[in-house]
């Protein structure tokens, strides 16, 4: 009942107050005197709610009108000149910043100039606000860095008002610096470094910057960068019930648009990450004179910001191309996949500014800027026709992830090698690069090709993302460049999404049916995927333990997934390179065999399984018209397998093709220009053919690329004891024997062929003592010049085997067995071997 | 409102539009606290913890600062008028991307997602019962935290006439013509709304 009465004396006060309140709505004025008259009872009431709603007008009037004090306000600050805080005496006012007025101060005690900041007066009243403050500058007090403004003291007054003593730095600001005139790259990259070091430092202690611009950052008189404001422009919105503690004052503009990052824009939580991104647009401004999403309305820029990628194409030529990785790196939209250590960048822009410091940037830069006006322009579609996978980084920084990024090059090098009109550099030829810190255009001269693509590649959990650009090498232009994300079991339809891309950016001609493998991919499983590249990585190493470390792998691969085509292919490439060389597991080919029909019974569009399989055809089963028909399926599929090509180059040899076997080896040396097995594989042909100048020629090219590859060494004695030239034969023999006892035998005939024949014994007892299979064959080609046919046919025997020695069905051609020829028993050989005459 | 201090705001953006930074700092210490004690008021209770009015209206700042080569000053009040509409419409966004995966609890004032009008209008009527200065009231920390609670527990339908009435100025002709409703029934709504208004301040 009570509640009732009261709710019913409630209601006729409100139903009054209603009334009155609506006479004053309406414009009139009320008189709140005679209104009170009518309801005598609730007077009291009355005048105090009508106070309230008075009071509650004037809170409103107060946020949409200013006044006169607020315009006194705004000037007060100048005041302080010539006043004294502390021991400082205030000289001048020398800017209104973020957080209030800047004063140059003179420490009378020190006898130094100081910087001070007057703190917000709205912090006066705060004070979780301000312990937060206190915070903050204690922090930027622990950040002893020479590139950075240190804090020396902060002066808090009884009635409110703080100061902040800073260092003075004299000096113009970067953004003013920016604006006098273009800064050069060396200058640029300089000032980046120690903008990138100082915010490093910061980031060590957990201290972000959160407005990183070029307006903060200045440059003293002698050159040293100093980065303001650390730690104060922005305190994190805490977790707290009250949410809107700041360190500043709303009043005041803090990330300027033009340098937020995508997260800061979207109002989500931001970290050291963020100051990241306004490093890169710094980095972008200094080289391009503009920020990156700049644009006339702050409303463009920050959807720019959001949606678009900055203009690449207007970063100086002479940029270099591990500069602009960085760059695009500290400008990914995405914090998660952004650069994550600043340190980084510092690092990588010392290491360009000490290349550029070694070769005279001036005669560089203009011999750029010709190539690019000499009438080549930019780089025009059409124009590249061969280019380079250059080692794509591995950006996780862990070493164990090193396969990975390995791997994803190799997958795309073998997907672009699948257009046929594109010459696409070996494995072997890039992996030279790695970690090789070379101008890019020299790189591109190197190795041959028109153009480069380099990129990174980060593996966090299944998600993989691959970043990559296109370089027209010549004029080191930018052709395209793009990221890609995607899970680990659609690796390979990335992969391939790239290789497409590319091949559309350089408008080079991909053929339906090329176009239908490149397409045709289907999803891995992420472990055996992941067993097999660290199969494949250590397979590549080249080395008896990396074969089987890697054999290891492709093994556990398949037990993961027993239909998995790759894992078999891998094998089978495995095995067949373990058959090759001396100390061969006799049953290395029968496995490789049967790993290569597996991977052709699950995907018979594998190149690299048709190519295992004509290497076993050729060498083991000496199923001459299966090998050639595998080589061709296997260089159909992937033109640009060098390896497989040299192979067929050898068979083709076999069958007198001398002219097509030579064509093709030179196609092996112009794809991989850098890999000196191809002249010496070539030189060891003309050595064959009888064409020994060209085989002393092609040998010599091997040795520039490697002067202690033992094979080159061996071809280019062989070729000088043919033109009689034993003296330089047995030097090159010699040495190769030292490299390596696997051609010590060359030593053996080229005595033989000298005359020497107590030595050549010599070699021959050596070898004999412990022969292998591999020996026989040069075994009876001592045997051979020694004329002692009897031996050498007993070696050729041997090395009929079984296990066949790879090389046998070759006897024709090396001139080591001419002695032979005439004799029954060689007939017999050949005809055994099913191999023409 | 007094149109002396309009004319310097007037005058300071003049002088902004020329690229006078300290021009540019006053107008943002004079505004900023304003639209963000407006924004504040703009959000939810639930939603104020989470959202940081600082950085909508630092946002809204630095937008405003990038448009005044748009901005026509015409009529007094213009400046905050316009400022105040671009903060809205930042909130919106900052709203709009909080809500996209939490549709349930969107239960801000519905406020008309229009884009900002520089022609701006006449503030409409002027409140006359002003007890102190605006800068001494703005000040006052605790009594807009007070006014903050009190319009918390409105309905929405007394917090929108509000806002329409006290915080964008509108006429009442405006707002019936905004919310269907005659110019008699705005002016009670909006009646009862104060009513309701000083009673919850009063118990805030």
């Amino acid at each position: 009942m009570i509640a009732d009465r009261d709710d019913n004396k409630a209601d006729i006060l409100d139903e009054a107050l209603t009334q009155f309140v609506n006479a004053y709505v309406r414009g009139e004025q009320p008189d709140i005197d005679e209104f009170v008259e009518h309801y005598p009872q609730h007077e009291a009431q009355i005048r105090r709610r009508v106070a309230g709603l008075c009071e509650i007008d004037a809170l409103f009037d107060s946020l949409v009108q200013s006044d006169e004090s607020d315009f006194e306000d705004a000037v007060t600050g100048q005041d302080l000149v010539g006043k004294k805080i502390g021991s400082f005496e205030i000289v001048k006012m020398i800017g209104r910043g973020g957080m209030g007025e800047v004063y140059l101060a003179r420490d009378t005690k020190l006898k130094r100039s100081v910087a001070i900041k007057s703190v917000p007066a709205s912090l006066a009243g705060d004070s979780t606000a301000r312990m937060r403050f206190r915070r903050e500058a204690e922090l930027l007090a622990s950040l002893n860095h020479p590139n950075i403004g240190a804090i020396h003291d902060i002066i808090e007054q009884e009635e409110g008002a703080g100061y902040l003593i800073l260092e003075y730095v004299p000096g113009e600001t970067l953004a003013q610096r920016i604006a006098r005139e273009p800064l050069k790259l060396e200058e640029a990259l300089s000032i980046g470094q120690q903008i990138a070091e100082a915010v490093s430092a910061a980031h060590k202690k957990g201290v972000v910057h959160r407005d990183l611009k070029p307006g903060n950052i200045k440059i003293t008189p002698d050159g040293r960068v100093k980065v303001l404001d650390f730690g104060l422009a922005k305190a994190p919105v805490s977790e707290d019930k009250s949410g809107d503690i700041t360190a500043t004052e709303p009043g005041h503009i803090m990330g300027t648009p033009a340098y937020m990052s995508p997260e800061q824009t979207r109002g989500n939580p931001t970290d050291h990450r963020t100051d990241i991104w306004s490093f890169g647009c710094i980095i972008y401004q200094m080289l391009t004179g503009h920020s990156p999403f700049e644009s006339d309305t702050a409303t463009d820029t920050l959807a720019r910001i959001i949606e678009r990628e900055p203009n690449w194409q207007t970063l100086p030529q002479e940029t270099p191309a591990n500069i602009r990785v960085i760059l695009r790196r500290c400008l990914d939209k995405d914090p998660r996949w952004r650069l994550q250590h600043i340190k980084d960048a510092a690092i990588e822009i010392g290491e360009t500014l000490n290349l550029l410091a070694a070769k005279p940037a001036a005669p560089a830069r203009a011999r750029w800027r010709e190539s690019a006006n000499g009438g080549l322009g930019r780089a025009g579609p059409g124009r590249i026709k061969s280019l380079a996978v250059l080692p794509l980084a591995n950006l996780t920084g862990d070493p164990e992830q090193e396969y990975f990024a390995d791997g994803m090059t190799e997958a795309l090098i073998a997907d672009l090698g699948k257009i046929g009109a594109l010459q696409v550099r070996s494995r072997t030829s890039i992996m030279q690069y790695k970690d090789v810190k070379k101008p890019l255009p020299e790189i591109a001269r190197e190795l041959n090709v028109d153009a480069v693509v380099e990129g990174s590649v980060v593996r966090v959990g299944q998600q993989v993302r691959i970043s990559a650009q296109l370089i027209h090498a010549p004029t080191d232009t930018h052709i395209w460049v793009d990221s890609y994300e995607r899970d680990l079991r659609d690796i390979l339809t990335l992969l391939s999404e790239v290789a497409r891309t590319i091949a559309r950016q350089i408008e080079i001609t991909v053929t339906p049916d090329q176009e239908t493998r490149l397409a045709a991919t289907r999803p891995v499983n992420p472990e055996t995927y992941k067993a097999y590249l660290k199969g494949m990585f250590h397979l590549n190493k080249m080395t008896p333990e990396g074969t089987e470390k890697g054999l290891d792998y492709l093994r556990q691969a398949i037990e993961k997934d027993p239909a998995d085509p790759l894992a078999y292919g891998g094998l089978a490439l495995g095995y067949v390179a373990s058959a090759h060389g001396p100390g061969a597991p006799p049953d290395a080919f029968a496995r490789a065999k049967a790993a290569a029909l597996e991977a052709l019974e699950l995907d018979d569009t594998l190149a690299e399984a048709h190519a295992a399989l004509a290497q076993i055809k050729l060498y083991r089963d000496w199923d001459w018209a299966g090998a050639e028909q595998a080589f061709q399926r296997a260089l159909e599929l992937n033109p640009n397998l060098t390896l497989t090509r040299a192979h067929y180059s050898f068979y083709l040899l076999l069958f007198g093709r001398t002219d097509e076997a030579l064509t093709e080896m030179r196609r092996v040396q112009e794809v991989d220009p850098l890999v000196p097995l191809g002249p010496a594989w070539q030189g060891w042909q003309y050595w064959w053919a009888g064409q020994y100048d060209e085989a002393i020629n092609e040998a010599r090219k091997s040795l520039e690329l490697d002067p202690n590859l033992a094979v080159g060494l061996y071809v280019l004695g062989s070729a000088y004891a043919e033109k009689g030239m034993y003296e330089e034969a047995i030097k090159a023999h010699q040495k190769a024997g030292v490299l390596s006892r696997d051609w010590k035998s060359a030593l053996g005939r080229t005595y033989a062929l000298a005359g020497r024949q107590d030595e050549a014994r010599l070699v021959l007892a050596e070898l004999e003592a412990d022969s292998t299979t591999w020996d026989t064959w040069f075994i009876a080609q001592i045997y051979a010049v020694l004329d002692e046919k009897d031996e050498a046919f007993r070696w050729l025997e041997a090395a009929y085997g079984p296990p066949h020695h790879p090389y046998l069905p070759w006897i024709s051609h090396p001139p080591a067995f001419k002695p032979l020829h005439d004799d029954p028993r060689f007939g017999v050989l050949l005809h055994r071997m099913n191999v023409p005459e | 409102m007094n149109s002396v201090n309009d004319h310097k705001t007037q005058h300071l953006v003049t002088l902004a539009k020329e690229g006078d930074q300290s021009a540019i700092d006053q107008l943002c210490r004079i505004y900023g606290e304003r639209v963000r004690r407006i924004i504040r008021l703009r959000i939810d209770r639930k939603l104020r913890p989470k959202i940081d009015s600082v950085d909508v209206v630092q946002d809204a700042l630095v937008l405003a600062l990038a448009g005044l080569k748009n901005f026509t000053y015409r009529n007094e009040g213009d400046f905050l008028r316009w400022l105040s509409r671009i903060a809205e419409n930042k909130l919106h966004d900052v709203l709009d991307k909080f809500y996209a995966d939490k549709r349930d609890i969107r239960r801000e004032i519905p406020f008309k997602k229009e884009r900002m009008n520089t022609d701006g209008g006449s503030f409409g009527v002027a409140g006359p019962l002003q007890t102190t200065t605006p800068s001494v009231l703005l000040s006052r920390k605790e009594q807009l935290d007070r006014l903050e609670k009190a319009i918390d527990n409105l309905k929405l339908e007394y917090r929108e006439v509000i806002f329409l009435s006290r915080i964008e100025r509108l006429s009442h002709d405006e707002i019936a013509a905004k919310l269907g409703k005659s110019k008699g029934a705005v002016a009670m709504l909006l009646s009862r709304a104060l009513v309701a208004l000083t009673a919850a301040y009063e118990n805030a």
